[in-house]
């Protein structure tokens, strides 16, 4: 009968603590937004011309940090595609320092169009 | 208005995916106790076919439309007609019950403790779903990615199959995403509450299959532990709470193991919802085709015919092979040559790589709470077990697809290691349910006092003793009376 009651044990305890890490998690969660917000993509929709493929350039040095920012902006602005390159119209920057803006700018000669939020800026080929 | 139609979207898929089990499956003019397994069996093959029936929907209209809700309401329509005529008698309730264990004496406490930790876990599920309401990383990059190219897309659908991004894995089948796309078109918003929904009836309908499966091949207390267990998993609720496609599989692997230890006590056509179940593991994920290959040599093995579940399989891998010719971009593992790949497999660091991620991921099984492998262990290594037939199909499917894994990770263009630490846990926790069923209806807890009288319709070997009017009542029930 012991392994019955070791089954149930490990069960419950998992189960109960899986509640209280939870319930501590949904208590002390922060704003979760995948992507671009909702109401940019809006505003980038009537700007982008329909089926055009937007680039993707990142101030991040961790390449899998900025992996996920690309599939986020991708998720957000489905059916466009969004490509790792500056070679486009229009490019998505995305900055978490404000000053790595301008250098952008004038790396990939891009101007300014949209902060589209959460740290996400419409950029346009000059 | 958008819950209930969210809600709606939900329902339909499983009154089609019953009532398409119940014609597979013939139950009683009325329902008895084995219609639970048919409505768990119900809800995934439901899905399954909506998803496959809104694909050949793409294909031939070229664009989601409010008139694809007028074709589900059809299927559910002809497929409760079919049921209703094929009522003829449950195969299932003729069969004899299994014997009495010794945690009979358990069972009230048991069907609590399982109804609070069922209520306990419902509640991890909702709160995950809250903090993360668009899922997990995968979940968005990949499935609700793919599941918004499809309805957003419009005639361009075809788009989210574009290689641009590899690691969204483009030629991965569409089970999930097309289910999600075709329930936001009842819906008319892409509410996030579709793929909160999907997950769930995949999760919980994974935890009642399991037990309603055992619960008629070995009896409703070793079936209620089982749940317990399977429930407590909590890496099990969180991979349920990322949506990711993870769950669905894990539900076809169980189901089509389920099926296939049942084939004794169910009617030809059981075969053909075999094959079915097994086709809808490959419509989810590639994995799924590996799976439906092994379960084809399991019943070769172990000399069961295969010609109905190839039946049962060929509409939906028919499917499978279009989607596969004419949209998805080569698998990332074709990226590789020969000489690449040959000089993989010779090398050693690569075999020892693997078989470490497996002890790894075995150790830290379950989160990070306590393994539930321990005790299951235990139960295998001093408990006494009989051989069935289906069980023994079971091992080999499992065991085939761990080598298989560990196959793919060999020959894996990614970094080893990555690859590893980012998708072994949850290849672990596919199999999990399908093993836990394994395990359990193999293991022999020691039988009640009062249980000697009773006898099964099982032979060890997987043959029935005795005709169908010799086991349809328990000995015990008939000498209690």
């Amino acid at each position: 009968m012991l392994i019955p009651v070791a089954m149930i044990a490990f069960a419950t305890a998992s189960s109960v603590g899986l509640l209280r890490d939870e319930a501590f998690g949904y208590v002390h969660r922060t704003s979760y937004i995948v992507g671009v917000p909702d109401a940019a993509v809006m505003s980038l929709r009537s700007i982008v011309p329909k089926g055009e493929t937007l680039g993707f350039i990142s101030d991040g040095n961790d390449p899998g940090a900025v992996g996920r920012r690309l599939y986020g902006a991708t998720y957000s602005l489905v059916p466009l595609i969004v490509e790792k390159t500056a070679n486009r119209r229009f490019v998505i920057g995305d900055f978490r320092n404000k000053a790595s803006i301008s250098i952008a700018l004038n790396q990939y000669r891009l101007r300014f169009v949209e902060d589209l939020g959460n740290g996400f800026f419409l950029l346009a080929s000059q | 208005m958008t819950s209930v139609a969210a809600f709606i979207s939900l329902l339909v898929p499983i009154i089609i995916g019953f009532a398409f089990v119940r014609t597979c499956i013939p139950g009683e003019r009325h329902l008895c106790r084995h219609d639970w397994l048919r409505l768990y069996l119900g809800i995934g093959v439901g899905f399954g076919l909506c998803s496959c029936s809104f694909f050949v929907w793409l294909l031939t209209y070229g664009a989601a439309h409010v008139l694809y809700i007028a074709v589900e309401i059809g299927l559910a329509i002809m497929f409760g007609a079919l049921a209703a005529y094929r009522a003829t008698g449950c195969s299932l309730c003729k069969a004899s019950m299994a014997l009495e264990t010794t945690l009979a004496r358990w069972k009230h406490p048991l069907l609590i403790l399982f109804g609070l930790i069922f209520l306990s876990a419902c509640l991890s599920f909702a709160l995950e779903s809250r903090i993360y309401p668009e899922g997990q990383g995968d979940a968005w990059a990949i499935w609700n990615l793919r599941a918004r190219s499809l309805f957003r897309g419009g005639e361009q659908w075809r788009n989210a199959f574009s290689g641009t991004l590899i690691l969204s894995l483009p030629d991965y089948p569409l089970l999930l995403p097309g289910l999600v796309a075709r329930s936001w078109i009842y819906t008319g918003t892409e509410t996030q509450d579709v793929p909160v929904g999907i997950a769930a009836l995949f999760t919980f309908a994974t935890v009642g299959l399991l037990t309603a499966a055992l619960s008629a091949l070995a009896g409703r207390d070793k079936a209620v532990l089982a749940g317990i267990v399977l429930l407590g998993t909590t890496s099990f609720i969180k991979l349920g709470a990322a949506q990711y496609a993870d769950m669905p599989i894990a539900f076809f692997f169980l189901a089509s193991i389920v099926l296939a230890c049942m084939q004794d006590q169910l009617p030809m056509s059981g075969a053909v919802l075999l094959g079915i179940s097994a086709a809808l593991a490959a419509w989810t994920k590639n994995e799924g085709l590996l799976f439906f290959a092994l379960l084809l040599i399991a019943m070769k093995w172990t000399k069961q015919p295969v010609s109905r579940v190839l039946l049962g399989a060929s509409c939906i891998l028919a499917l499978l092979a279009v989607f596969k010719v004419s949209l998805a971009p080569p698998n990332y593992l074709a990226q590789s040559g020969g000489i690449v790949i040959i000089r993989k497999l010779m090398s050693p660091s690569r075999y020892v790589l693997v078989a470490v991620g497996f002890v790894y991921h075995l150790i830290h099984f379950g989160g990070r709470r306590l393994n539930p492998l321990i005790p299951l262990g235990a139960a295998l290594l001093l408990l006494k077990h009989t051989a069935k037939r289906g069980a023994r199909s079971a091992a080999i499917i499992l065991s085939g697809m761990c080598a298989g894994v560990s196959f793919v990770y060999l020959i894996t263009p990614f970094d080893l290691a990555w690859q590893i630490a980012w998708s072994l846990g949850r290849v672990i926790l596919q199999l999990w349910p399908a093993a836990l069923f394994t395990c359990f209806y193999i293991i022999d807890f020691p039988p009640s006092p009062t249980a000697g009288l009773v006898f099964s319709s099982e032979r060890p070997d997987g043959l029935r003793s005795g005709s169908a009017s010799q086991t349809r009542r328990p000995l015990k029930y008939r000498i209690n009376r």
